[in-house]
């Protein structure tokens, strides 16, 4: 399933996924399976992004 | 243990302690986390994917040993081309699922690492040309061109990977 919420704070954050991805240390591929739902990333990798994004875990990866 | 057998031993230990310094110079370079979560997952796949190719590989040179061997190709270098076949598999898997490339490196520079190493192969290949037949079968001397066809179908596929991207991304 994809992972729009993540998607759209990328963009209100003014970030592309090579930005992101910098800033979390991971491949820019990764941040893109993630949104595309093809990945499930690990607790450490969503509290990165949440941390990233200045979002809650809830607010991301929360169905 | 022959002269042969010496060089042998002594050429693939030169060619371990390069690569392993090698790998610590790269190491040292770019820090750790080379690879994230996500291609470490996919490297695993890879490296059981090319496990298991070479224990069929294996099983299947052997089972023709047993017999009366193969025809156009000795023991030895069907060894060779199974092992080979396991690092085409792997890598080309990892290239696929994007996880050959570190988080850290450059794609390009790697597979123009990866053409000069299988370029320098093709032609030391070339070079020993007379070497490839022992009795009409393809022997050790075929060494050098059997990695160079690996290493370039492994830049191949990763150029194949780096359009594809490419023609994403626009």
């Amino acid at each position: 399933m994809k992972n729009l919420k993540l998607k759209a704070a990328r963009t209100m954050k003014d970030m592309s996924q090579q930005d992101l991805a910098d800033t979390v240390g991971v491949s820019r591929q990764t941040i893109s399976s993630i949104e595309k739902g093809d990945y499930n990333p690990s607790i450490k990798l969503c509290i990165s992004i949440c941390k990233a994004l200045d979002k809650t875990l809830d607010e991301l990866f929360w169905e | 243990m022959n002269a042969y057998n010496i060089g042998f031993a002594v050429g693939i230990l030169i060619g371990l302690i390069l690569v392993a310094v090698i790998f610590a110079v790269k190491k040292k370079k770019r820090g750790k986390g080379e690879y994230d979560e996500r291609q470490e997952l996919i490297r695993c796949r890879g490296y059981k994917l090319a496990y298991f190719t070479l224990m069929i590989g294996t099983a299947f040179v052997l089972c023709f040993k047993a017999g009366d061997g193969f025809k156009y190709v000795d023991t030895d270098t069907a060894f060779v081309i199974s092992i080979m076949i396991s690092i085409v598999v792997f890598a080309v898997y990892c290239i696929i699922k994007d996880g050959y490339f570190g988080v850290f490196e450059k794609p390009k520079s790697v597979l123009v690492e990866l053409f000069i190493i299988g370029v320098a192969n093709l032609v030391i290949g070339l070079v020993n040309k007379e070497k490839w037949f022992v009795d009409g079968k393809l022997s050790m001397g075929s060494t050098n061109i059997i990695c160079a066809v690996t290493i370039l179908i492994v830049t191949l596929a990763g150029m194949i990977k780096l359009l594809l991207v490419k023609r994403e991304d626009e």
